[in-house]
């Protein structure tokens, strides 16, 4: 870990490392979820990037009032001009998916990849899947997904959670196999 | 933080301030919250399924999709939901004739008699697919009812003529017993029956009907389950539902 990071974790728990490990991991968080938000390419590298800033800050103004709010401003100031936004990895793997849009000579490269990465999954997770993504939209979509959540009893909150971290991980493994195509 | 709310600041239908003060309110708390991430999935999801309203779906193309991992999340949960729907890989009419040409010629005649007779059973179900992902549709969520409760209780209604291409009707699943393999849903009227859709247990129970087969009545679905053996047995009830007609405007 370099010096400026040192300084701010010093500078979260002078007296309690501890502490200031998890107050920095909540800043990590609420910047990646942040950046995430405004559709950054990585937004876990953006918010490291953040975190630099701010504990260069520190090291020139010695204390921050209100550390929340720098570190949102610095964000939106890492967001202006668009700069941010796309990587040269995030531009190879869309220019791949947009590709294989219409492919034809090697069949559907992108739905074979997803396919590939969906029957890895536990059959309880493709059935928690198909279950859940072909939900009416609207309003029949709400008293669906409550019934769906007493089914397996759990709170329709922790259902969609659940799923977001399986298609999350879906993504990851169709742009991971996807990789020797760019 | 509702869903609306993130919907319109996704969308960009929020002022500058307005949009200013949900990033405030989000990052004030002790962690991000972890249902943003989900919904806007949600959002992507309605804009796949034809769920947006025509303006929604305008903005959601010209102010949402202005990253590549935005427009990479859209395709990759495109691509999820073809394999959910088990659209078979496309072939070109080229590549099905170079494999053809490569091949020795007495088995390969056997073969493509094999090949465009399973092509013919799978496409025609795909092909209604590829149609239906470009249709809108108007969704219903029905649950089993006894028989005997039919004159008692109020039952979901639509209206005829539908203003979408097809009414997708999703059912409330009954308790499986595990011999059950798939199901077979029998939509009938008072005369006869009109359709039958058979449904492996491992996908959603539903039925589309497509708007111009939705005449004003009442009508009921009825479920079999079929067994590893391929033997049926009726699920006791039914999940009843009326077409009314449009009333006229003034």
């Amino acid at each position: 870990m370099d010096q400026h990071s040192n300084n701010l974790l010093t500078y979260l728990g002078p007296e309690d490392p501890d502490e200031a490990g998890r107050r920095y991991q909540r800043l990590h968080q609420k910047l990646t979820g942040f950046f995430q938000l405004r559709g950054v390419a990585d937004p876990t590298v953006a918010a490291d990037e953040a975190l630099d800033w701010v504990a260069r800050i520190i090291l020139e103004e010695n204390d921050i009032p209100d550390i929340d709010a720098v570190c949102l401003r610095i964000a939106r100031y890492m967001m202006m001009g668009g700069s941010r936004h796309n990587t040269r990895e995030s531009t190879a793997f869309l220019e791949f998916l947009q590709q294989n849009e219409g492919a034809t000579d090697t069949g559907n490269a992108r739905f074979n990849l997803m396919k590939t990465c969906f029957e890895k999954l536990d059959e309880s997770d493709r059935e928690l899947l198909d279950s859940y993504c072909v939900a009416p939209p609207g309003l029949g979509r709400t008293k669906y997904l409550e019934h769906l959540a007493a089914q397996l009893n759990t709170s329709p909150t922790a259902l969609s959670i659940r799923v977001m971290k399986l298609r999350e991980g879906l993504d990851n493994c169709v742009k991971e196999s996807s990789k020797s195509h760019w | 933080m509702t869903h609306e709310r993130l919907t319109a600041y996704l969308l960009q239908e929020l002022t500058v301030e307005e949009a200013e003060q949900f990033e405030n309110q989000c990052f004030a708390g002790e962690e991000w919250p972890s249902h943003l991430h989900s919904a806007e999935q949600e959002l992507i999801d309605a804009y796949l399924c034809n769920g947006l309203s025509k303006d929604q779906r305008l903005r959601f193309e010209k102010n949402y999709l202005t990253t590549d991992a935005r427009k990479a999340r859209v395709l990759t949960a495109r691509s999820l939901l073809q394999v959910l729907t088990q659209a078979p890989a496309k072939t070109s009419l080229r590549e099905t004739i170079r494999t053809f040409l490569e091949r020795p010629l007495v088995p390969q005649v056997g073969l493509v008699i094999i090949v465009l007779a399973i092509a013919l059973w799978l496409l025609s179900p795909s092909l209604s697919f590829l149609s239906q992902l470009n249709e809108s549709h108007k969704f219903m969520y029905l649950s089993l009812t006894s028989w005997d409760r039919v004159g008692g209780v109020k039952h979901e209604t639509v209206t005829v003529p539908l203003d979408r291409d097809s009414l997708v009707i999703h059912l409330n699943p009954p308790q499986r017993s595990p011999d059950t393999t798939s199901y077979r849903i029998q939509w009938e009227d008072a005369n006869s029956i009109l359709d039958n859709v058979k449904t492996p247990v491992s996908h959603s129970l539903n039925i589309r009907i497509p708007a111009a087969k939705l005449k004003p009545g009442q009508y009921v679905l009825k479920l079999f389950e079929i067994n590893r053996d391929g033997t049926e047995k009726r699920v006791s009830g039914g999940y009843y539902f009326s077409a009314v007609e449009k009333s006229p405007t003034r």
